[in-house]
C-alpha cells in the first residue's frame, strides 16, 4: 500500500495553499494526464483540515455575541479567486495571438478545459462550499458564490469581458459565410452559445441561470448582423430579379433562419430572429409585393399568390391592402361573366346566367381556400364582391329583381320533370350551388315569390322531379332564411300530401257507398285541396259551366268532403284542372285517340257529343266562358284539327262555325292539347312583380307598427334604422319607401308625429 | 493571517486519525475541540431555552449560541412558519398552490419579514434581538418609563410616534421631538409662536410621515392654518418649512399625511386635500404664510364623530378614506366608510361608500348584499343615506352598539373600534378596483373594563387601552381574519395584556432643566377651557352630540407604537400628563 | 454480483471492502468516483482510522436503501428527539467514538449520519444546567462570575 500523501499542516495557510495551488494547477493544466485518487483525497483533505483547524478562535472581546460564529475558509476562497484571475490573465494573453476561427477554437478549448477543471475543483473544495460559502450566502452577502460559480464569475470578469467582441466578430463572420453558402463548423458556434448561456447568473440566486449574458453579448450583435446582412441581400436581389423570384428567396431565407435556431442557436433567439428577418425581408418590401398582387391575380398564379399570402400574413397588417384589390378583382370578373351572357340577347336560359355567376364564385372560392388558407377576411372580401356582382350587373340593370327571378326559374327547371340533371346526387349538388348564389341575393322576397308560384305549379300539375328534391330545397331555404320564409312553401307541400290521403279515403268511401254499376258510370277523378292562404293562386277569371259529368263528380266529392269538414268553402280552380277524353268517333283509327285537355277544353269538346257542328255563340252560351279564355282554346283545337272551322281558316269569332273532325289523325295515340298559352306566361311574371311591390309595402308597414308598438315613442331616424334592420334579410329597403309608408300609417292613424321629429304610437 | 498557534492545539496538527491521547492528564473537552461549523450544527438542534443555557458555558459557547443564523432559523420556526402555514391553508381552500413553508435563509422570501433582511447598509440584523422582541410582544413583557409634563398643558399634548421619534405638540412648548429609545431626552423643539406672530393658536391635530432620510411633520391649528416641519434625524434639527392657511377658519380636527399629500377635516366639516409641493416651497422663508396647493375641498355635513382619516397613495391615484360613525336604527352605532379617489392633480375620480351595517347583521361577505354606492365626480363628500334591504336582514344584528365607539382606527384593510362595553370590534375593509365593501365583523373580547382607545397598523397589530389606562392589550389580528364571518369566536388568547416588567418606573421630568426655565418664562397663565374631555376618563353615557362636538382629540391621537415600543400619552393625576413608553426590547 | 465492490484504505492502512452503493452514501466518495472513475484502486481515506471507518460503514450499510434526503432544510429534522431506534442504539458509544463519528461524517460528507451524531450530542445538552453540561463535556468556564451573571440575566427571558 502506497504511503499516504503528506498533507500540509492544517492551520498553516501558506503551506496549505501552496499544496492546493499545485494540485489545482494540475487539474487545470494537465487533467488529461489524469489525477489519481491519492492526490484527489489529499487535496480535499487539505481544504477540510484547514477549515476545521479552529485557527481563529472566536475573539474574546466583550460578551456581545449576536454575530456569533466565525467560520474558516475566506482565505482559501480569496486565494482561489486570485489563482483563477492569474490563470485567466495568461489565457487572455494567449488568446490575443488568435483571430477568427482559430480564436473560436481557442476559446472553446480553453472553456472546456476550464469548466471541466471547475467541476473537479468544486468537488475538491466542497467542504468550503458546504460551510463557509453557504453561511456567507445565508447571511445575505453578495459576491460570494459556490466554487463552481466562482469559476464562471471569474471567467466572465477576467476573460470574457475582454474577448467577447472579438469572439462574436468571429462567430458572425462564420454565420455570414454560411449564409453565403459555405460549409462551416456549426458545432463551434453551438459551443460558444452554450458558453455564453452558462455565464448568465442571477444576481440574487447564483443557482438560477439567466440568459442575460447571452442576450447582451450574443443575441444583440447577432440580430444586428442578421439585419444588416439581409438588408443588403434583399436590396440587391430585388434590383436584379422579379418579385416572384424574390418571394421564393425570402421564403427560403425565412425557413433557413428558422432551421438555424434548431441547429446551433439558443431557442430564446427565435422570436427576435424571426421578427428581424420578417422586418427586413418582408415588411421592408411589402409595397413591392403588393404591387405584384394584381398581376398575379390577372395571370391566375395561384402558387405565387399563396406564397405572397404566406409572407404577408406574417407581418402586421400585411394583408389588409390586398383585400380591397382582391374584392375589386372578383367583382370585375363577375361583371365580365354576366356581360358575356347578356351579350347573347335577352332570351338566354336562366341556367346560363346562374352558371356564369357560379363559375366566378367557385374559381375565387378555390383561390381563397388554396392560396389564402381560407382566411376569414378574404372570405369576406369574396362575399362582398359576389354580393355586388350578383345584385348589380348588366342583366339586373333594368329590374334589380332579375337575379332572384332567374335563379328561381333555374331552380324550377331543375325540379320539374324532364330536366336533364336526372341523377339524384347531381341534382342535390346543383341545389347546393343554387343556395350559394341565393346567399348573395339581396331581394330574397322576390325569389320567394317566384319560387312559390313555380312550386305551386309543379305540385298542382304533379310535375315535380321528386318529393325528396322538393323537401331538400325547402329545408335549404329554411336553413338560410328561417321558418317564416318557407312556411307557405311547406304548407303547400303538406296540402298535396294531405290530398293524396284524402283521395284514397274518398275511393274507399265510394266503394262503400256505390255499387259496381254506379261506379262504372262515374268519371275517374283526383282532387287536390289547396289552402287559400298558402297558395299563390287566384280563382278563375271567367265563369264556366262544367260538363254535367264533371259537375256530378264534383258534387259527389263535395258531399263527401263537407261530411268530413263542416263549414269549409271550396272554390273550384277550373283553370288548373285537366282531364283526358277518349275520342271514339274517329274513323280509320285502330285504337281510339285520347286527348289530354284542360277542363275548359273538355267543356267545349263534350258539347260535340250531342251534335257535330256548333256555332261560336252556342258554344259560348253552353260553356259560359269569356272570349279571352274561349278564343285561345278554340284556336288550339282548330290548330290540332280536332275541330274544323268554317269558313275554312277562320279565327274563332262569333261568325265562325265549328265542326268535329272525323278524320282526325295524329302520330301519337295520346294527344296533348293542354298547352299553356304564351300570353299567360308573360302575364304571370308581371303579376308576380306587382305583388312583390305590394307585399313589400305591407312588410314595411307591419315592421313600422311592430317597432312603434314596442317603443311607443321614438325619433324618425331611429325608426327608419330599426325598420331597415328588420327588413334587411328579405330585401334592401329604400329609405324613401320607408318614409312613404310611415306617412301612410300616419294617415291611417296608427302613428302620429310629435314635436322634435319624434313619432308616437297611437294605441 | 494569524500565525500558527502552538500550545494546546499542537496535538491536533496531525490528522484526526491519530486519536488524541489524554497526554496532558486532564479529561479532554471533545465538544469544544469541534470546529465552529459543527458546533453550530449541534446547536441548531436545540430549543431556545437550551441556547440561553449554552451561552453561559464559556466565551466560545456564548458567541456560538448567540449566532445570528441560529436565531434566524428559530425566528422563522417560531414567528414566520405558523403564519405561512395559516396563509397557505387559507389559500389552499381556494386554490391548489403547494404548501411551501420550508425554511429558507433568504429572509426576503419570508412573509412580510423582508424588512429584517435589510443588511445592505452593512448592518446585520440582530436575530436574537429580533426574536426577543417578538417574544416580548407576544407575552406583553416590556419595560415602562414615563415622562411627566408638569403642569398639565391645555389643551393637552398631541403625540405621534414615527421612525423612532416621538413628536409632541402643545400650545406652550410647540412641537417637540423625543428619542423613542430614551424618552427623557428632548431632541429638538420648535415653538409655535414666533415673536412676530401676535396671535397664538393651539395645535389641534398632528400628522407625521416618514420620508426615509427625514420626517415630515404637519401641525394643524385651532384657527385652521397648518404648519409643516422637517425633522432631520442626523442633526436632530426641527425646521419649519412652511405655514399655510387652511381651507376654512375652523379648527383642524383630523389629519392624514402621505407626503406630499395631506388630507384634513376642519371643525366646520370641510374636508380638503392639499399637496405640499416641497420643490416649490423650500425656498420660502419660514413663518411666511402660504396658500398651499389645495387640490380638492369638499363639504361634509353628515359626518359624525368619532371619525378617522386615512390617506393612501398608489401609482396613479390618491385614496382618501373617511371613516365616521352614525346611528343606524337597526343595529345601533355603525361605521360608514367613504373612499374618495383622486388623481395626482386632485381631480376627483370616484367616490365610493359602504358601511358596516351588513356585517353587523352577520350577513356574509356577499357582495350583492353589501353594495358600495358609487358616484363619479360628485360634488360633495356627504355620505348618502346608507340603505340596506330590510327584507334580507335578520331581525337582530349580531353586533349591536348602543353607544358610539370611543375611538376608531383604520389602517387598510383593518378597521377597529373600541367600545365602552369592554370590547373592540374589528372589520376588514375590501377595496379593489371594482368595489368597496366590509367583510365580516368580529367582536374582540379580552378587556375587563371599558376600552377607550385603539390603534392598528396595516400589518394587523393593534394596541388597545382601557379607559382607566391601566390595561393595555396587544392584538395580532391576522389570526382573527380566518375566523371572520364564521360564528367561531375569536380566540381570546390572541390578545396579550401588556405587563411592564419593572414596576419601578423610571419617572423622568419630561423637560430638561433649561427647557423648564423656558417653559416657565414663556407660558402665560393657562387659560382654562374645559371643552376638551378628560383623557382616559371619558364619560361613556355621553350622548352623540357631545361626541360630535370634539371629534378629534380622543385618546387615540395619543397612542402610538412601532416595532419596538408603545407610547401612551395620558393624564395620570389631575394636572399632569404622562408620556409612557413601553419598551419591548 | 449485484453491485461492484470498492476498497477503502483507512488512515492506519487497513483495507476495507464495501459495496459501491454503500460507500456512495458519502458524497465525497461519490463525487470522486464520478470525477475519476473506478480504477479498481483502493481509495485512501486519510482522515479516518479503521475502527471509525468500520463503524461508519456499518451505518451506511444499514441505511443504504434510504431515500435521498428530501430538501436538506427539512424542518422535522430539527426535532432533536427524532432519532430512530436503530440509530439511537448505534450511537450508544463512548464520547470519544461519538465525536469521531461526527468528524468522520462531516469529513466524508454523509449528511444524515452527521445529523444523527449532532442530534445525539444536542440531546446530551438539552435540559441540563450549565454546570451539568460543563461536567458532561469537560468544558472549562472562562467567564468571570460577573460576566456569567450578566449573561444569565440577559437570557432569563428565554427560560421556560
Amino acid at each position: 500500500m502506497a504511503a499516504m500523501l503528506q498533507t500540509p499542516h492544517k492551520d498553516d495557510l501558506p503551506e496549505t495553499w501552496s499544496f492546493l495551488e499545485a494540485g489545482i494547477d494540475n487539474v487545470m493544466m494537465k487533467l488529461e494526464e489524469g489525477v489519481d485518487m491519492k492526490h484527489y483525497m489529499a487535496l480535499y483533505t487539505a481544504v477540510h483540515n484547514f477549515c476545521t483547524s479552529q485557527k481563529a478562535v472566536t475573539s474574546s472581546q466583550g460578551l456581545q455575541a449576536h454575530r456569533g460564529a466565525h467560520l474558516l475558509g475566506e482565505e482559501l476562497y480569496k486565494l482561489l479567486g486570485e489563482y483563477l484571475s492569474r490563470h485567466l490573465a495568461v489565457v487572455y494573453k494567449e488568446s490575443q495571438s488568435h483571430a477568427e476561427e482559430a480564436l473560436l477554437a481557442f476559446y472553446i478549448r480553453e472553456w472546456s478545459r476550464y469548466t471541466t477543471a471547475a467541476k473537479y475543483i468544486n468537488h475538491l473544495f466542497s467542504y468550503l462550499n458546504r460551510h463557509w460559502v453557504k453561511r456567507e450566502i445565508d447571511e445575505g452577502k453578495k459576491n460570494v458564490y459556490d466554487v463552481y460559480t466562482l469559476h464562471l464569475v471569474k471567467w466572465k470578469e477576467d476573460f470574457f469581458e475582454h474577448v467577447h467582441e472579438k469572439v462574436m466578430d468571429a462567430v458572425l463572420n462564420l454565420i455570414e459565410k454560411q449564409r453565403n453558402g459555405e460549409t462551416i463548423e456549426q458545432s463551434q458556434i453551438k459551443s460558444i452559445v452554450d458558453s455564453f448561456v452558462s455565464l448568465g447568473l442571477d444576481e440574487n440566486d447564483s443557482k438560477k441561470p439567466t440568459l442575460e449574458v447571452y442576450r447582451t453579448y450574443f443575441q444583440t450583435p447577432f440580430i444586428a448582423a442578421t439585419k444588416q446582412y439581409y438588408e443588403n441581400e434583399s436590396r440587391q436581389f430585388v434590383a436584379e430579379n422579379s418579385v416572384v423570384e424574390y418571394m421564393k428567396k425570402a421564403e427560403a431565407r425565412l425557413a433557413e433562419e428558422k432551421d438555424r435556431v434548431g441547429l446551433y442557436l439558443h431557442p430564446d433567439v427565435t422570436k427576435a430572429l424571426t421578427e428581424t428577418c420578417l422586418d427586413v425581408l418582408v415588411t421592408a418590401h411589402s409595397n413591392l409585393l403588393r404591387d405584384e398582387f394584381q398581376i398575379l391575380l390577372d395571370n391566375e398564379r395561384q402558387e405565387d399568390l399563396a406564397r405572397m399570402y404566406r409572407l404577408l400574413s406574417r407581418i402586421k397588417e400585411g394583408l389588409d391592402p390586398l383585400r380591397a384589390t382582391f374584392e375589386n378583382h372578383v367583382r370585375r370578373a363577375g361583371l365580365t361573366a354576366v356581360e358575356k351572357v347578356a351579350s347573347e340577347g335577352d332570351n338566354f336560359e336562366p341556367k346560363l346566367y346562374v352558371d356564369a355567376l357560379l363559375q366566378v364564385h367557385t374559381r375565387y372560392q378555390n383561390l381563397v381556400d388554396e392560396a389564402f388558407n381560407g382566411e376569414s377576411e378574404f372570405v369576406r372580401s369574396l362575399d362582398n364582391a359576389c354580393r355586388e356582382f350578383v345584385n348589380r350587373n348588366r342583366i339586373c340593370k333594368t329590374t334589380t329583381t332579375r337575379s332572384p327571378e332567374l335563379l328561381a326559374k333555374y331552380t324550377d327547371g331543375l325540379l320539374k320533370k324532364g330536366s336533364k340533371a336526372a341523377e339524384e346526387s347531381e341534382l342535390e349538388e346543383m341545389l347546393t350551388q343554387i343556395m350559394t348564389v341565393f346567399k348573395y341575393i339581396e331581394d330574397k322576397d322576390v325569389f320567394q315569390k317566384f319560387y312559390s308560384k313555380m312550386l305551386a305549379k309543379r305540385l298542382v300539375h304533379v310535375s315535380s322531379v321528386s318529393d325528396d328534391a322538393e323537401t331538400s330545397m325547402i329545408s335549404k331555404l329554411k336553413e338560410a332564411c328561417g321558418f317564416e320564409y318557407t312556411n307557405k312553401l311547406q304548407r303547400m307541400f303538406q296540402d298535396i300530401q294531405l290530398s293524396k290521403d284524402l283521395n284514397s279515403n274518398y275511393k274507399d268511401h265510394q266503394e262503400k257507398t256505390y255499387d259496381d254499376d254506379d261506379r262504372k258510370k262515374m268519371v275517374d277523378s283526383h282532387f287536390q285541396i289547396l289552402g287559400t292562404g298558402f297558395w299563390p293562386l287566384n280563382p278563375p277569371t271567367t265563369p264556366f259551366n262544367a260538363p254535367t259529368e264533371i259537375n256530378k263528380t264534383c258534387e259527389r266529392f263535395q258531399q263527401f268532403y263537407f261530411g268530413k269538414h263542416n263549414g269549409r268553402k271550396l272554390t273550384w280552380l277550373w283553370q288548373l284542372c285537366k282531364g283526358e277524353v277518349k275520342a271514339n268517333y274517329i274513323k280509320n283509327a285502330k285504337l281510339p285517340y285520347t286527348f289530354q285537355v284542360s277542363t275548359y277544353q273538355m267543356g267545349i269538346l263534350l258539347l260535340f257529343n250531342e251534335t257535330d257542328t256548333m256555332g261560336y255563340s252556342d258554344i259560348q252560351k253552353a260553356t259560359a266562358l269569356g272570349p279571352e279564355v274561349l278564343d285561345p282554346n278554340l284556336s288550339i283545337l282548330l290548330k290540332a284539327k280536332v275541330l274544323l272551322a268554317s269558313p275554312e281558316g277562320a279565327k274563332p269569332d262569333p261568325s265562325t262555325t265549328f265542326t268535329l273532325n272525323y278524320n282526325f289523325k295524329n302520330k301519337k295515340i295520346k294527344v296533348n292539347l293542354n298547352i299553356q298559352i304564351k300570353s299567360e306566361q308573360k302575364q304571370e311574371s308581371d303579376d308576380t312583380h306587382k305583388t312583390i311591390e305590394e307585399d313589400r309595402k305591407l312588410l314595411l308597414q307591419s315592421a313600422i307598427v311592430r317597432v312603434m308598438k314596442s317603443r311607443k315613442k321614438m325619433k324618425h331616424v331611429q325608426l327608419v334604422q330599426e325598420v331597415i334592420q328588420i327588413v334587411k334579410s328579405r330585401f334592401p329597403p329604400k329609405i324613401s319607401d320607408i318614409k312613404k309608408n310611415i306617412e301612410a300609417l300616419m294617415e291611417k292613424d296608427y302613428i302620429e308625429r310629435l314635436d322634435g321629429d319624434e313619432i308616437a304610437y297611437i294605441a | 493571517m494569524s500565525k500558527r498557534r502552538r500550545g494546546e492545539e499542537v496535538q491536533s496538527d496531525a490528522p484526526f486519525s491519530k486519536r488524541r491521547r489524554d497526554s496532558t492528564g486532564g479529561p479532554v473537552d471533545r465538544l469544544s475541540s469541534l470546529s465552529n461549523e459543527l458546533l453550530l450544527h449541534i446547536l441548531s438542534f436545540l430549543p431556545i431555552s437550551s441556547l440561553g443555557v449554552c451561552q453561559r458555558l464559556s466565551r466560545r459557547f456564548n458567541a456560538l449560541s448567540g449566532d445570528s443564523e441560529i436565531w434566524k432559523r428559530q425566528y422563522y420556526t417560531q414567528w414566520v412558519r405558523p403564519r405561512a402555514r395559516r396563509l397557505a391553508s387559507a389559500r389552499r381552500a381556494s386554490s391548489t398552490l403547494p404548501n411551501k413553508t420550508e425554511y429558507s435563509p433568504k429572509v426576503s422570501t419570508w412573509l412580510g419579514h423582508g424588512h429584517l433582511a435589510s443588511n445592505v447598509n452593512g448592518k446585520a440584523t440582530n436575530w436574537k434581538g429580533q426574536y426577543r422582541l417578538r417574544h416580548n410582544w407576544s407575552r406583553g413583557v416590556c419595560r415602562l418609563s414615563e415622562v411627566k409634563f408638569p403642569p398639565r398643558p391645555d389643551p393637552p399634548n398631541l403625540a405621534k410616534l414615527c421612525a423612532g421619534f416621538v413628536f409632541t405638540a402643545d400650545s406652550a412648548h410647540g412641537l417637540r421631538v423625543w428619542a423613542a429609545k430614551d424618552p427623557a431626552i428632548c431632541l429638538a423643539t420648535a415653538p409655535f409662536s414666533e415673536r412676530n406672530e401676535s396671535s397664538k393658536s393651539s395645535p389641534t391635530a398632528l400628522a407625521v410621515c416618514d420620508l426615509q432620510e427625514a420626517q415630515e411633520v404637519v401641525v394643524g391649528f385651532e384657527d385652521g392654518h397648518y404648519k409643516r416641519y422637517i425633522m432631520n434625524p442626523e442633526t436632530s434639527q426641527l425646521e419649519l418649512r412652511s405655514s399655510h392657511a387652511g381651507s376654512s377658519q375652523g379648527a383642524i380636527t383630523a389629519m392624514a399625511l402621505s407626503s406630499p399629500y395631506i388630507l384634513m377635516v376642519s371643525h366646520d366639516k370641510i374636508l380638503s386635500l392639499h399637496c405640499l409641493d416641497s420643490e416649490q416651497q423650500d425656498s420660502a422663508q419660514p413663518g411666511e404664510v402660504f396658500h398651499s396647493q389645495e387640490l380638492a375641498s369638499l363639504k361634509a355635513d353628515n359626518m359624525i364623530a368619532p371619525m378617522t382619516l386615512c390617506l393612501r397613495k398608489s401609482t396613479f391615484e390618491i385614496v382618501a378614506t373617511i371613516v365616521y360613525s352614525f346611528l343606524h336604527i337597526g343595529c345601533g352605532w355603525s361605521l360608514g366608510i367613504q373612499e374618495l379617489h383622486f388623481s395626482k392633480d386632485g381631480q376627483q375620480l370616484e367616490s365610493r361608500l359602504t358601511s358596516t351595517v351588513d356585517s353587523q347583521y352577520g350577513i356574509g361577505p356577499s357582495r350583492n348584499l353589501a353594495p358600495s354606492v358609487r358616484r363619479r365626480h360628485s360634488a360633495t363628500a356627504d355620505p348618502e343615506p346608507l340603505g340596506h334591504s330590510s327584507a334580507e336582514t335578520p331581525a337582530l344584528p349580531s353586533i349591536l352598539h348602543k353607544q358610539p365607539p370611543t375611538s376608531m382606527s383604520y389602517s387598510h384593510p383593518y378597521l377597529l373600534t373600541s367600545h365602552a362595553d369592554n370590547t373592540l370590534t374589528m372589520y376588514l375593509v375590501v377595496s379593489n378596483s371594482s368595489e368597496l365593501f366590509v367583510r365580516g365583523g368580529q367582536r374582540l373580547w379580552g378587556h375587563t373594563s371599558s376600552v377607550s382607545t385603539v390603534q392598528v397598523t396595516n400589518r394587523g397589530k393593534a394596541i388597545s387601552v382601557g379607559a382607566r389606562g391601566d390595561e393595555i392589550r396587544i392584538w395580532e389580528l391576522e389570526m382573527a381574519i380566518s375566523s371572520l364571518g364564521t360564528s367561531r369566536p375569536f380566540n381570546e388568547e390572541s390578545s396579550i395584556q401588556v405587563n411592564p416588567e419593572h414596576e419601578h418606573k423610571e419617572v423622568v421630568e419630561g423637560l430638561g432643566l433649561d427647557l423648564r426655565d423656558d417653559y416657565y418664562t414663556s407660558t402665560p397663565t393657562p387659560t382654562v377651557r374645559s371643552r376638551r374631555r378628560e383623557i382616559g376618563g371619558l364619560e361613556l353615557d355621553s350622548d352623540s352630540d357631545r361626541a360630535q362636538e370634539s371629534p378629534t382629540l380622543g385618546l387615540h391621537e395619543c397612542v402610538g407604537f412601532d416595532e419596538e415600543r408603545v407610547f401612551l400619552l395620558r393624564e395620570k393625576t389631575v394636572g399632569t400628563q404622562l408620556l409612557e413608553c413601553y419598551d419591548f426590547t | 454480483m449485484a453491485t461492484p465492490q470498492i476498497t477503502l484504505t483507512s488512515s492506519d492502512g487497513v483495507d476495507v471492502t464495501v459495496e459501491r452503493t454503500v460507500a456512495e452514501r458519502s458524497v465525497l466518495i461519490k463525487n470522486m468516483l464520478e470525477d475519476l472513475g473506478d480504477s479498481g484502486e483502493a481509495i485512501p481515506i486519510p482522515n479516518v482510522n479503521e475502527a471509525v471507518l468500520r463503524k461508519v460503514i456499518e451505518w451506511c450499510e444499514h441505511h443504504k436503501n434510504d431515500p435521498p434526503t428530501a430538501g436538506d432544510e427539512d424542518d422535522n429534522r430539527r426535532k432533536t428527539s427524532d432519532i430512530e431506534e436503530w440509530d439511537q442504539k448505534f450511537m450508544q458509544v463512548d464520547q470519544e467514538m461519538l465525536f469521531e463519528i461526527i468528524l468522520a461524517a462531516n469529513y466524508l460528507d454523509i449528511k444524515a449520519l452527521l445529523d444523527v451524531g449532532c442530534k445525539t450530542v444536542a440531546n446530551m445538552i438539552k435540559g441540563k444546567s450549565p454546570e451539568e453540561i460543563r461536567k458532561t463535556f469537560n468544558i472549562q468556564n472562562d467567564f468571570t462570575p460577573e460576566e456569567e451573571d450578566q449573561i444569565r440575566r440577559e437570557n432569563e427571558w428565554a427560560e421556560e
